[in-house]
C-alpha cells in the first residue's frame, strides 16, 4: 500500500473518531437513545423470531382475554386475547418499515427536486416553490390521510402519504443550500471546463448538502413514526388486524377501566423511539455541522 | 409596504388556487366511481347514474371544478354529502365554532406559555428552570397527542373523577360545562405548539445575546433588564413570529386527533368521517377550508413580519 493511501486512511479514521467523540460526548442521554434505537432495530428485523406468540392469534375464552401481565404473557393480553408483547414487537416492525420507506421516498424525491430548483433557479425555482407552499398549507396529517385514502390504505398508501408530507422540508433545505453553493468559484470553474449539468449537480452540489441531509433524515424517521401511529390511532392508517402502536392504543381505549396497560405500553414505545430519534438527530447535527444548531 | 402587501396577497391567492385544484383533482384520481364507493355494491346501477347526473359528475373535469369553485365563491356553497345528502355548508357551520372554541384557546395557551417559558429558560441558561423547561419541551415533541389525551382521561376522569369522560358542551349553553369538558382537550392540543415555540424562543434569544451590539450595550453599563427587553427580545422574537404561521398546521393536526379521542363533533371529526365513509365531497370541502385558514394565518404573519422588520420588505422588492 502506498504511503499516500495510508495517510488518507488515517485521516479518515481520525475524522470518524472526532465525529464519534462529539456525538457521544453530549452525555449519557445520547448513549441511551442510541441503545434504544439499536434495540428497536434489532427487534423489528427479527420480529418474527422474537415474538413469543402469534400476534394475530385470538383467544376468546373468558380466561384468555384481558389477562393481566404474568409470566406467560409479560404484557398481558388484549380484548381479543392476543398477546400484547407479540403485538408490540410486530408493531415495532411495521413502524420501522413505514418510517424508513417513507423517509427514503421523501429524501430521494425531495433532494432531486431541491437540487433542480436550486441549480436552475428562476422560473423553475418559482414554480417548484409555489407547489411547496401549497403542500405546506395542507396540514401533514390531512395530507397523509387523503393520499393514503386515494391509494386505498394499506402499507403502500401510508408510506406514500407520509412520504409526501416530508418532501417540502427537503426541497426547501436543499434549494437554499444549493442556491448558496452555486455562487462558489469551483462551480463556475466546472461550468467553464464544460462539465455536464447532471455531473455538476450530483458530484459537486449534492455531496456538500450531505451533513444536513443526514440530520434531517434521522429526525424525519421519528416524525414518520409519530404520524404513522396517529393515523393508525384514527383508524385511517394500516388496516387491522395488523398490529400497530397507534391502533393498539385505540383498541385499548375501550377497555381502559379494567386494563389500562393496553393503552399505556404502546404509547411508551412510540415516545421512546421518537425521542431517541430526536436526540440522535440533535447530536448528529452537532457532530457533523455545528453551524446548523438552532436551524434544524 | 404597499407593494409588499400586494405581492404577499397575490402569492396567498395563488396558493389557494393551487390547493383547490389539488383538493379537487386528488379525489378524481381515486379509482372507481365515487358514488358507487360511497353507496356500496348493493345499490342498483340506475340509482348510481341518477346520482351522478344530479351531482354533475358526468360533466367534463374543468366544468366540474369551475362549478365547485363558483358555488363556494358566490354562494358559500360546498355542495352536498354523497351519503346523506346533507348540505356541507350547514355541516361546516355547525362544526367550525366547536373546533374554533377549542383550537383558539389551545393556540393562545401554547404560544403564551411557549414564549414565557422560552424567555425564562434562556435567561436562566443552564439553571434548574432551564433544565425543567427544556426537558418538558423535548418530551412534548416525542409524546403522541392521542396518547397523552387517553392517559389524561384515565387519570383525571376515571381515577380522580375531576373531568367528564368525553364529549363537548357549547360555551353558550353552559360556561362551566364548557370549561370542564374543554380543559384537557385544550391542553392536549397545545403541547406541540408550546414545545416548538419554547425551543425556538430559547435558541433565538441565546443567539441574539451573543451579538456584538448586546455586548456593547453591556459594556456601556445598561441595566440587564433593559438589555433583555429592549435589545435582545425585540430582535429574538421576530423570527418566532414566522413559525407561528407554521403552528396553524399543528393546531389542525392536534384538533383532528383530540376531537377523535374525546368524540367531539368538530371539523376534524367531519374530515375523518368523510375519509372513512369515502364521502369525497366532504373531504374536498374540509381540505379546502383547512388550507384556507392556514393560508390566511400565514398571510397575516407575513404582513406582521414585514411590518416589524423592514429588511424583509426590502428583500421582496
Amino acid at each position: 500500500m502506498s504511503n499516500d493511501l495510508v495517510l488518507k486512511r488515517n485521516r479518515r479514521r481520525a475524522n470518524l473518531k472526532q465525529t464519534a467523540s462529539v456525538f457521544f460526548g453530549r452525555g449519557p442521554i445520547v448513549v441511551i437513545s442510541f441503545v434504544i434505537l439499536l434495540v428497536f432495530l434489532f427487534v423489528s428485523i427479527f420480529a418474527q423470531l422474537i415474538e413469543p406468540y402469534d400476534p394475530l392469534a385470538l383467544d376468546y375464552t373468558i380466561d384468555g382475554k384481558l389477562q393481566s401481565p404474568s409470566a406467560e404473557h409479560p404484557f398481558g393480553t388484549d380484548a381479543l386475547g392476543r398477546d400484547v408483547l407479540s403485538r408490540i414487537i410486530s408493531g415495532a416492525q411495521i413502524s420501522l418499515v413505514t418510517s424508513v420507506l417513507s423517509g427514503t421516498l421523501a429524501a430521494v424525491i425531495g433532494i432531486l427536486i431541491g437540487l433542480i430548483a436550486g441549480y436552475f433557479g428562476k422560473v423553475v425555482n418559482v414554480v417548484i416553490m409555489r407547489l411547496v407552499d401549497m403542500m405546506l398549507s395542507i396540514p401533514s396529517l390531512v395530507f397523509a390521510m387523503i393520499i393514503s385514502f386515494v391509494l386505498q390504505g394499506g402499507v403502500l398508501g401510508i408510506v406514500v402519504g407520509i412520504g409526501f408530507t416530508m418532501i417540502p422540508t427537503y426541497v426547501r433545505m436543499v434549494n437554499g443550500q444549493v442556491a448558496a453553493l452555486k455562487e462558489n468559484d469551483y462551480i463556475t470553474a466546472a461550468e467553464i471546463v464544460g462539465q455536464k449539468k447532471r455531473k455538476i449537480i450530483l458530484k459537486h452540489l449534492f455531496p456538500n448538502c450531505f451533513p444536513s441531509l443526514i440530520v434531517l433524515y434521522t429526525m424525519n424517521l421519528g416524525s414518520a413514526i409519530m404520524t404513522e401511529s396517529s393515523l393508525s390511532y384514527l383508524g385511517v392508517g394500516i388496516n387491522p388486524p395488523q398490529a400497530t402502536w397507534g391502533g393498539m392504543v385505540a383498541d385499548g381505549y375501550n377497555c381502559m377501566t379494567t386494563s389500562p396497560w393496553l393503552c399505556f405500553l404502546p404509547g411508551v414505545c412510540v415516545i421512546l423511539v421518537v425521542i431517541a430519534f430526536n436526540v440522535v438527530g440533535d447530536s448528529l447535527r452537532d457532530a457533523l455541522d455545528p453551524r446548523l444548531r438552532g436551524k434544524l | 409596504m404597499f407593494s409588499y402587501f400586494i405581492k404577499r396577497l397575490l402569492m396567498s391567492l395563488l396558493t389557494l388556487v393551487l390547493v383547490s385544484i389539488f383538493a379537487f383533482s386528488i379525489m378524481k384520481i381515486l379509482p372507481g366511481d365515487p358514488v358507487r364507493l360511497a353507496l356500496g355494491e348493493a345499490v342498483p346501477e340506475e340509482k348510481v347514474q341518477e346520482l351522478r347526473e344530479e351531482y354533475g359528475l358526468n360533466d367534463p373535469f374543468f366544468v366540474q371544478y369551475f362549478n365547485w369553485v363558483k358555488g363556494i365563491v358566490t354562494k358559500w356553497d360546498f355542495g352536498r354529502s354523497i351519503l346523506t345528502g346533507e348540505e356541507i355548508t350547514d355541516l361546516i357551520a355547525q362544526r367550525l365554532p366547536v373546533t374554533f372554541s377549542l383550537g383558539l384557546p389551545a393556540f393562545i395557551l401554547g404560544i403564551v406559555l411557549g414564549l414565557l417559558l422560552g424567555i425564562v429558560s434562556a435567561v436562566d441558561r443552564g439553571g434548574i428552570v432551564d433544565n425543567i423547561v427544556s426537558f418538558f419541551a423535548n418530551l412534548s415533541l416525542g409524546v403522541p397527542q392521542f396518547w397523552i389525551a387517553v392517559m389524561g382521561v384515565y387519570v383525571l376522569s376515571l381515577k380522580w373523577k375531576l373531568i367528564p369522560l368525553q364529549g363537548y358542551v357549547s360555551p353558550s349553553a353552559s360556561i362551566s360545562g364548557f370549561l370542564s369538558h374543554a380543559v384537557w382537550p385544550v391542553i392536549c392540543i397545545s403541547t406541540f405548539i408550546f414545545a416548538v415555540i419554547a425551543r425556538q424562543t430559547r435558541s433565538n434569544i441565546l443567539e441574539v445575546i451573543q451579538q456584538d451590539y448586546v455586548r456593547t450595550a453591556r459594556a456601556n453599563g445598561i441595566k440587564n433588564s433593559s438589555i433583555l427587553f429592549r435589545h435582545t427580545l425585540k430582535n429574538a422574537l421576530i423570527p418566532v413570529v414566522t413559525i407561528i404561521g407554521v403552528q396553524m398546521r399543528m393546531l389542525v393536526c392536534g384538533s383532528i386527533i383530540i376531537e377523535s379521542v374525546f368524540n367531539i363533533a368538530g371539523l376534524g371529526n367531519l374530515l375523518l368521517r368523510g375519509v372513512t365513509s369515502r364521502d369525497y365531497f366532504i373531504v374536498q370541502a374540509c381540505v379546502l377550508l383547512i388550507s384556507f385558514v392556514t393560508v390566511i394565518a400565514n398571510f397575516l404573519v407575513d404582513i406582521a413580519y414585514g411590518f416589524f422588520d423592514p429588511r424583509i420588505r426590502k428583500s421582496w422588492r
